[in-house]
């Protein structure tokens, strides 16, 4: 009896006292994606891309977007809120798009509150857009799919196809932040305009210093870093070759790779040794009479694809060294992790140290593929 | 029997006020019969006759109409005694010596001097037979009781396997088991319970195989029974289980002899009991719930597909309420972007909250069930197609219920007629975790399912741990669980039930 | 009034027992990147502290832990001693539910009232403290496999994720760091087991207690070794100093194909698993010391009063998530250290040295 009557007491308590956390779906706007703009003295104004969810069959979904200002992301966040009538619920947004001149004054306070609230994915992808607004971004027409956050999603899912840039999730972003001899990274969006429409491309790459943005790498440079800060190289490499004074174009897709980034320690200074071991499928050749059967020949080919990559390695180290004085690669991290006590005294001015640091890079390929074709067709008159 | 009853239990199983003889006159014994007795009963039949001359004695039958054969009666009783001449100096012992051994030509005549006793046995169907100047009287195996045929039972059919299912008839009960277990180890106890109803309950179960601990158990509760009557085993069942106030089964009951027989040959016990066609098997385990006897009749293989379906059918009825709703209001962020759009839009237009439609919902399809499960077969199909077309269809049409909510509904009923034992548990533990979880989402739905689990685990039936099949290291007590292995690896009987004699087969019983 | 119970069972309620709480706090994160060496050192040094434990339980059989204290050290002592454990165990049960609490506000339920949570769990712990232990590691037997499991399917997810160059390099800052996240190892989860001595079970396997405590003290730090490990794997060190709940964050990564995501909701279920049992295990063995101390052989009528002032308890505890840490450091550990280390071995060197005069008395 005594045992039922607590079982009473405590039930109607939970009861009678409501379901604090309780809410209703169809009251909860689903956000897609999010932009963050700078605005005037530090505040800033955050652009929500929701979708407009109607039933029927089948459902209707019309993406549309709502912005309100804020002296903060939570308190944007907040002022959206009383704008839409609607509780934003980001458990569904994949992107979240910095304009270039927010991302200059500094991300980490807004990068920080998405890590620390629940409601928000941490594998949501992060963008800064070049030469236009985050709202632009978001009222672009995305060429497939619903919405721009969905499309920004699936571009950065199949980017290991095609690598333009390199895709960063929240987490990475943070963890990027905090770690030693690591700089930050972030992909790059251009609106393009294509057919009267304009279409959010996801071409290179933004380099942060701290939280800040410090320079912008192009989409060859970025791919070459995305192989270096991945250990991996992926989609398809395009060379040029020069065989019996003709000069065509060879295409091969990367089928396994092993990439290897050695910090060494000589002559009282650090050195990089960059080897790149990579299988390839050839796809298409320009050569007629290119009999990549023989020995002699695949070796030429083989060689010509690592002279392309070797070449586009040197690019991006002489940007990252030279001109933007940013190591985005990650050495720092990797000297202190393989050589703790020289990096003791590294550490107080890395970044001029990474400038001189000489870089080597070794490139191997190895041919194993040809698809279905064992001779390249012949164009005979 | 009566001695041995109650030297086992120390105990009168049934006591009269004071014991009354037969008398040796008819006169007397017709008195006593129809003025005190049998008063104001007219379906006893009171037939008197003489025997032969030259010296004609009264005789009288009495018997119950209706469950007498009385053409056979007439047949070997009245005509071979109204043809018998009896010497005139033949009374008392040496005419009932007489009349049993040479002049009656039935089997199976006692006699008896306990007028209580005589009573008990007119009731049960027999005749009994006064002859005067004879202090006792003569039971005439002679019943003949109409009874149901052995019939498929409806509520466990099975696609393969024995089609016959226990009647109401407590002998022929036995004797189904009997001719499935042809075995003297097989032993069946009688016991008369209920005061008004003198039920004859069996206790069956193998010698030597089953624990004589779980057996003496078994007795000593059903002899504690003090009840007025016992009209089916399920008054016994509540009266002897363990956990009474919890709706957990802790005792089987079945209407299929070869399950009956198969629980006995794993050492369990049985009851039965007359007027019941349902069987009652003890200890039960929670394993049982998700058996089917089928489960043995088919391929192995096939039959462990059959068990996780079960399993996963249990899963799904008794959470998946709980789950929609935590997962609706409290973690939308685990719904797949696809799916919580499509609900949210199909929610759009709907007027109650997610937890009162999963409530009211549930209740009606509840309703719906209660209602159409006494129905004779063609009505209860209208009443199916009411609930579907109805409910269902008009309802998602009208924007009253959201159509995933009927999903949900569905889901639930289905999987929950897949283990139909388990049924009115799970009607419980639905609407438990479904309440905890409106409150505290999926939090709350792992704490009801701690409870549960937790309180399952603490069970025990007959001194066996009712979820001991999940909680043993002992390869032994698994594999009759989640699947079914072969009958060759099943070599030992189950632990702690049939541990007096665990082998099953000898070794290399493997084909 | 002991309750028998299986070799592999009490293994299985010492590991959820030792998991309980520790799994999902970032625990050791003074060593940062070496917190997988912390983890190691704190295991082994933690065994000769656990085999005294066992070897209390098992100082005769036939009496539980409480009686051969008291046989020991004579009946004043013994109830002081059984005070201080019996106030020991009523506030790692507090910490227990209050850090449950705070996870579970922080990780989903942020409107709900503290209480509320707090209430279901202590709910349930009482249910399963009035079952009595032996039900309870019945129990644990069947969930330690669920909690395995759902451990190693969700990190096996997380695996791609998973970068070893985080554990260098070894020894960055020096042996310092280490030692200081082993003793706070040792403290909370491992030498906690000093509670486990007092929840009255009586061992049904040959080697009595020592099998037990050792078995479930080395199992739960390989677990607890291989969550860490993997955890310091994904989100590197630094990370994981910043996070309260580092595996919680680390699993949040996972994405399998767009439809596996979101399985921290396995953290929340693994954690309210192991939380239950260590709740539930402070509070049998709470019940048990204060029952001896009021005399009463019947420990279940303590179990709701002592359950309920843990609706108090937690909140005197802390206020929220962010004192947690600094309670669990300052405050915490000369107490710990005096009942998990001191206390213990003195009493197993006075039970060793006057117990064994009393059984050469005996027979004579």
């Amino acid at each position: 009896m005594r045992r039922l009557a607590l079982l009473v007491i405590v039930a109607t308590t939970m009861l009678l006292s409501g379901c604090w956390d309780y809410l209703e779906l169809e009251t909860l706007s689903f956000a897609m994606g999010a932009g963050i703009d700078a605005g005037p003295d530090d505040s800033l104004v955050l652009s929500v891309e929701t979708l407009k969810v109607e039933g029927g069959q089948p459902t209707q979904m019309t993406p549309y977007v709502t912005k309100a200002p804020g002296l903060t992301m939570f308190n944007a966040l907040r002022n959206l809120t009383n704008l839409t009538g609607k509780q934003m619920f980001f458990g569904h947004s994949h992107a979240v798009v910095f304009s270039e001149e927010y991302a200059k004054r500094g991300v980490g306070n807004a990068v920080g509150f998405m890590q620390r609230d629940v409601g928000i994915r941490t594998n949501t992808w992060l963008f800064v857009v070049r030469g236009a607004s985050a709202e632009d971004v978001l009222k672009a027409d995305a060429p497939l799919g619903t919405s721009v956050g969905h499309y920004l999603d699936r571009v950065m899912q199949v980017q290991h196809r095609n690598p333009t840039s390199i895709p960063i999730q929240i987490w990475e972003f943070n963890r990027a932040l905090s770690e030693e001899g690591l700089r930050p990274v972030l992909p790059a969006i251009e609106l393009v305009e294509i057919d009267d429409s304009k279409v959010p491309m996801v071409e290179g790459c933004a380099v942060f210093k701290q939280d800040k943005l410090a320079g912008w790498l192009d989409a060859k440079d970025a791919r070459i870093l995305s192989y270096l800060r991945s250990r991996e190289v992926t989609g398809v490499i395009v060379t040029e070759l020069e065989f019996k004074g003709e000069v065509k174009r060879v295409a091969a897709e990367v089928t396994w790779s092993k990439v290897k980034l050695e910090p060494k320690w000589e002559n009282e200074e650090v050195r990089l040794d960059i080897q790149f071991n990579l299988g390839v499928d050839l796809h298409e050749i320009g050569f007629a009479d290119f009999d990549y059967s023989q020995p002699d020949l695949k070796r030429i080919l083989e060689e010509g694809l690592a002279r392309q990559l070797k070449e586009d390695t040197e690019h991006l180290m002489h940007t990252l060294q030279k001109e933007l004085e940013s190591d985005v690669l990650g050495l720092g991290n990797l000297v202190k992790k393989k050589m703790p006590s020289h990096w003791r005294k590294l550490q107080r001015d890395w970044e001029r140290e990474f400038s001189k640091v000489p870089v080597t890079v070794k490139v191997a390929v190895l041919m194993t593929e040809t698809g279905t074709l064992a001779k390249p067709l012949k164009g005979r008159l | 029997m009566r001695p041995l009853l109650q030297r086992l239990f120390g105990k009168k199983v049934r006591t009269t006020a004071e014991p009354a003889y037969v008398a040796s006159t008819i006169k007397e014994v017709t008195e006593h019969l129809q003025s005190s007795i049998f008063v104001g009963d007219d379906t006893i039949v009171y037939r008197s006759f003489m025997t032969g001359d030259p010296h004609p004695r009264e005789c009288l039958l009495v018997y119950p109409e209706g469950m007498t054969d009385s053409a056979f009666l007439s047949e070997y009783v009245v005509k071979p005694l109204s043809q018998l001449s009896l010497a005139p100096g033949l009374w008392g012992a040496k005419l009932s010596e007489f009349l049993s051994e040479q002049a009656l030509p039935v089997s199976g005549v006692e006699e008896r001097t306990l007028l209580a006793e005589v009573v008990d046995e007119v009731l049960t169907g027999d005749a009994a037979l006064f002859v005067d100047g004879c202090a006792a009287a003569f039971i005439i195996r002679s019943k003949k009781l109409t009874l149901r045929p052995p019939s498929e039972p409806q509520s466990e059919s099975v696609v393969r396997g024995p089609r016959e299912g226990f009647g109401e008839s407590l002998t022929v009960n036995t004797t189904l088991i009997r001719r499935r277990i042809r075995s003297p180890k097989l032993k069946f106890n009688f016991l008369q319970l209920g005061q008004q109803t003198h039920t004859k309950v069996a206790v069956a179960y193998i010698e030597g195989i089953a624990s004589p601990a779980i057996v003496d158990e078994v007795k000593r509760r059903i002899a504690a029974i003090d009840i007025d009557g016992i009209l089916d085993s399920g008054y016994i069942e509540e009266l002897i289980k363990d956990e009474p106030l919890l709706p957990v089964k802790t005792i089987g009951h079945t209407e299929r002899p070869d399950v009956v027989a198969a629980r006995i040959l794993e050492g369990r016990v049985a009851v039965l009991v007359d007027g019941s066609p349902v069987a009652l098997t003890m200890p039960f385990l929670f394993t049982e719930h998700l058996q089917a006897n089928e489960d043995y009749y088919k391929h192995f293989a096939i039959g462990s597909v059959d068990r996780l379906i079960r399993y996963t059918c249990m899963f799904i009825s008794t959470s998946t309420p709980a789950l929609y709703l935590a997962l609706l209001a409290y973690h939308p962020i685990l719904i797949p972007t696809h799916l919580a759009i499509s609900i949210s839009a199909a929610r759009q237009s709907v007027p109650f909250p997610a937890v009162i439609e999963v409530f009211v919902m549930g209740l009606l399809f509840e309703i719906m069930r209660e209602g159409g499960v006494r129905l004779p077969t063609p009505i209860g199909q209208a009443l199916s197609i009411v609930g579907a077309i109805v409910l269902g269809d008009a309802a998602v049409q009208a924007q009253i219920v959201s159509a995933p909510m009927i999903i949900v509904v569905a889901i639930t009923a289905i999987s929950g007629f897949a283990v139909p034992s388990f049924y009115g548990v799970m009607i419980l533990l639905r609407a438990f975790f479904a309440l905890l979880a409106a409150v505290l989402g999926l939090y709350g739905y792992f704490c009801g399912l701690i409870a549960a689990t937790v309180y399952l685990m603490s069970v025990r039936s007959f001194g066996v741990p009712y979820m001991v099949n999940f909680t043993s290291f002992d390869p032994q007590n698994i594999k009759d669980t989640a699947i079914r292995v072969p009958w060759w690896v099943m070599r030992r009987r189950p632990q702690l039930i049939g541990r007096l004699n665990p082998e099953r087969y000898r070794k290399g019983a493997r084909p | 009034m002991k309750e028998v119970v299986a070799t592999r069972a009490g293994i299985a309620t010492l590991v959820l027992m030792l998991m309980g709480g520790s799994i999902v706090y970032g625990i050791g994160k003074q060593a940062g990147a070496d917190t997988w060496l912390v983890v190691i050192t704190a295991v082994v040094l933690s065994i000769p502290f656990i085999l005294i434990y066992a070897r209390l339980v098992d100082l005769s059989p036939e009496h539980d832990v409480l009686q051969t204290m008291e046989r020991a050290l004579g009946k004043p002592l013994a109830w002081a001693v059984t005070l201080l454990y019996g106030w020991y165990a009523l506030q790692v049960m507090y910490e227990s539910v209050n850090n449950m609490d705070n996870f579970i506000v922080v990780a989903g339920l942020v409107e709900t009232p503290k209480v509320v949570p707090a209430l279901v769990l202590l709910c349930i712990t009482i249910l399963a403290a009035k079952l009595g232990i032996e039900v309870l590691t019945r129990w644990s037997s069947i969930f330690l496999w669920v909690v395995l499991s759902t451990s190693l399917l969700a990190f096996l997810f997380v695996l791609e994720e998973v970068d070893l160059t985080n554990f260098l390099p070894i020894l960055y800052n020096g042996i310092g760091p280490v030692a200081v996240g082993t003793l706070s190892l040792m403290e909370f989860p491992f030498l906690e087991a000093v509670i486990f001595m007092f929840v009255g079970a009586a061992y049904r396997g040959k080697g009595g207690a020592r099998p037990v405590m050792i078995g479930g003290h080395l199992v739960a730090g390989a677990t607890i070794l291989f969550i860490i490990s993997i955890t310091l794997a994904v989100v590197g060190p630094e990370v994981y100093k910043i996070f309260y709940y580092p595996v919680y964050g680390a699993v949040s990564r996972i994405d399998v194909g767009g439809f596996f995501t979101r399985l921290e909701i396995t953290v929340t279920f693994i954690y309210l698993v192991t939380a239950f049992v260590k709740t539930s295990v402070c509070l049998i063995a709470a019940a048990r010391c204060w029952s001896y101390l009021i005399g009463e052989s019947n420990y279940t009528y303590l179990v709701t009063p002592l359950a309920l002032s843990g609706i108090v308890g937690t909140f005197w505890l802390s206020e929220g998530t962010l004192e947690v840490e600094a309670i669990s450091l300052q405050l915490w550990r000369p107490v710990e250290l005096f009942v998990q280390l001191i206390l213990p071995v003195t009493i197993w060197i006075v039970a060793e040295i006057r117990l064994k005069g009393k059984k050469e008395q005996a027979p004579s």
